[in-house]
């Protein structure tokens, strides 16, 4: 599996925008909210999700759907 | 029993703020639904579950006690404050004493009645909680993690969790800014795996003073004694000997070492102010001995509710106390309110000079976990939230009388900062009245609209009398 990435828009400084990334298990579907280092790690394979509903453990390709910060 | 403080002293000395419900209750959600069921309600038991219900479906031996610091009023009660409204300045002069801890040997602490080591060791038989929906497993939310500074010998000790993962491995999440991880990556630095213990469950006096804002290296041990009133007991552990010493009347200890340079994922879990923090990087925790009681009591407090929010603002309270001190004495009381989990304070000054409610409002802000800050009059009750709307309403006008300090350190969990951010913006609000520019003459205001004073006693316990369950409330 390929994992689905959006990306959150940036919008101007002054709205309100998104704070955290979302994540969906490869595996059962569910979703859970990770921070950007974790992200930052499983994305260059240096660790992995652990699903908080089915606790499966998977990397940043086995997940069903990313909903990211954008960068910087 | 002895006369020595612990948990069992606590419960035998409060039988009357104890509820024991009846029944097994599950500890996946279970428990902590009652937690939160008496904050909707505004009532505030200490709760002793006999019969958890483990995820097998079997029932622990070990009792479950929770909401133990949920009450201010109880809270301060146990620790000989003599009011919970003066804690700031009580806790304060408490934090600032010490008395010096007595090393006990093995055979004088119940804390090491049992000893397990090795493959002995279940922590997956610990009645520990899975508290809310999002948490992956159950967690211990109430174990003090004692490590200590490799360069000088001083230990140092937090509350900070542990996903339980497997029967001898746990996570254990300390945020980069504390003093644990502090001496967790000196540690890492010299190339070895950090030695660790967990603490669970002793008298309130113990748990609450070992929250106390200290200096780096510094240990908590004086601190606690000064709350308890006496010295307190420790043992040498069972893994590290006398490196780390550990309450001998504590309930549970689990021991083992985190290993170097090893990180695995942690979360979501509940944080203080309310929401369930994301999925984060963690160290863990490989387990070498547990020991406890012969009839051990597992401690666990509800994550962002109540029971772990009151004692940590509490103190919080003391350590704002200090920091105005210096500026004036005329601050007579601070409430950090549940309601505003860490970020708020109210603070009440009695006849302020020109400037001093800005000075105090300044001086506070400063305090990394802040990011509110509102003065009032002493005619204003800070734990009465209708009369602080009433003060913002009425004597506020907010060009004038409030002030925005941007760029400042904050807490870093607040979920409403932008990704990214590295610091916070706070808010001050001097909602005092103007003073009298001439002595004994009235402030130059609006007189509040108040009846006599004996009158309102006499009706007021008249009305008491009166009411009924039927009437309104709303």
């Amino acid at each position: 599996m390929s994992a689905k990435i959006k990306i959150l828009g940036r919008g101007h400084w002054r709205e309100k925008k998104g704070t955290v990334n979302w994540v969906s298990c490869g595996s059962c579907g569910g979703w859970f909210h990770v921070n950007e280092k974790l992200l930052g790690e499983v994305e260059g394979g240096r660790s992995y999700f652990h699903c908080s509903h089915c606790q499966d453990k998977f990397g940043f390709e086995e997940a069903r759907e990313i909903i990211m910060l954008p960068a910087g | 029993m002895s006369d020595i403080k612990d948990l069992r002293t606590f419960l035998a000395d409060n039988k009357t703020a104890i509820w024991q419900p009846e029944g097994q209750l599950s500890t996946e959600h279970e428990i902590t639904a009652l937690q939160h069921a008496g904050d909707r309600a505004g009532s505030y038991p200490v709760i002793l579950v006999d019969q958890p219900k483990m995820p097998d479906g079997s029932i622990s031996d070990i009792p479950v006690l929770c909401n133990m610091t949920a009450s201010r009023t109880l809270t301060a009660d146990v620790l000989g404050l003599s009011d919970h409204q003066l804690a700031a300045a009580e806790l304060y002069e408490r934090i600032s004493g010490g008395i010096k801890p007595v090393t006990v040997s093995s055979d004088q602490a119940p804390v090491q009645d049992v000893v397990l080591e090795g493959d002995e060791c279940d922590l997956e038989k610990l009645p520990a909680l899975k508290q809310h929906i999002y948490d992956p497993g159950r967690y211990l939310t109430a174990a003090h993690a004692t490590t200590y500074d490799p360069d000088t010998g001083i230990d140092n000790t937090a509350i900070q969790r542990c996903w339980i993962k497997e029967p001898r491995k746990m996570t254990y999440y300390a945020v980069r800014s504390s003093h644990n991880a502090r001496n967790m990556r000196k540690f890492w630095e010299k190339g070895e795996d950090c030695p660790i213990v967990f603490w669970l469950g002793h008298h309130p006096a113990v748990v609450v003073g070992s929250q106390g804002k200290m200096d780096y290296p510094q240990s908590h041990w004086e601190t606690v004694g000064a709350f308890l009133g006496e010295p307190l007991r420790l043992v040498p552990s069972i893994t590290h000997g006398e490196k780390i010493m550990v309450p001998a009347d504590a309930e549970i200890v689990v021991e083992g070492w985190i290993p170097k340079d090893k990180l695995e994922p942690d979360g979501p879990f509940g944080e203080f102010h309310g929401y369930t923090g994301p999925q984060v990087l963690a160290s863990y925790c490989n387990v070498t001995a547990i020991t406890m009681r012969k009839d051990a009591i597992y401690h666990d407090y509800g994550s962002g509710l109540t029971d772990m929010v009151v004692p940590d603002n509490m103190m919080m309270e003391g350590k704002l106390f200090g920091m105005v001190r210096e500026l004036t004495p005329s601050v007579t009381k601070i409430h950090v309110p549940v309601s505003g989990r860490r970020f708020h304070a109210y603070l009440q000054i009695s006849n302020p000079m020109g400037g001093e409610a800005r000075d105090v409002l300044t001086a506070v802000l400063a305090y990394r976990r802040l990011k509110m800050a509102i003065v009032v009059d002493d005619d204003i009750d800070i734990f009465d939230e209708r009369e602080l709307n009433w003060a913002l309403a009425t004597r506020v006008q907010w060009e004038r009388d409030s002030f925005q300090l941007n760029g400042l350190s904050g807490t870093l969990l607040d979920p409403s900062i932008p990704s990214g951010a590295k610091t916070v913006s706070k808010l001050a609000i001097d909602a005092t009245l103007p003073q009298s520019e001439f002595p004994g003459a009235p402030k130059p205001t609006l007189p509040r609209s108040v009846v006599p004073d004996d009158i309102l006693e006499k009706v007021t316990a008249d009305f008491g009398g009166a009411m009924t369950k039927e009437w309104p409330t709303e």
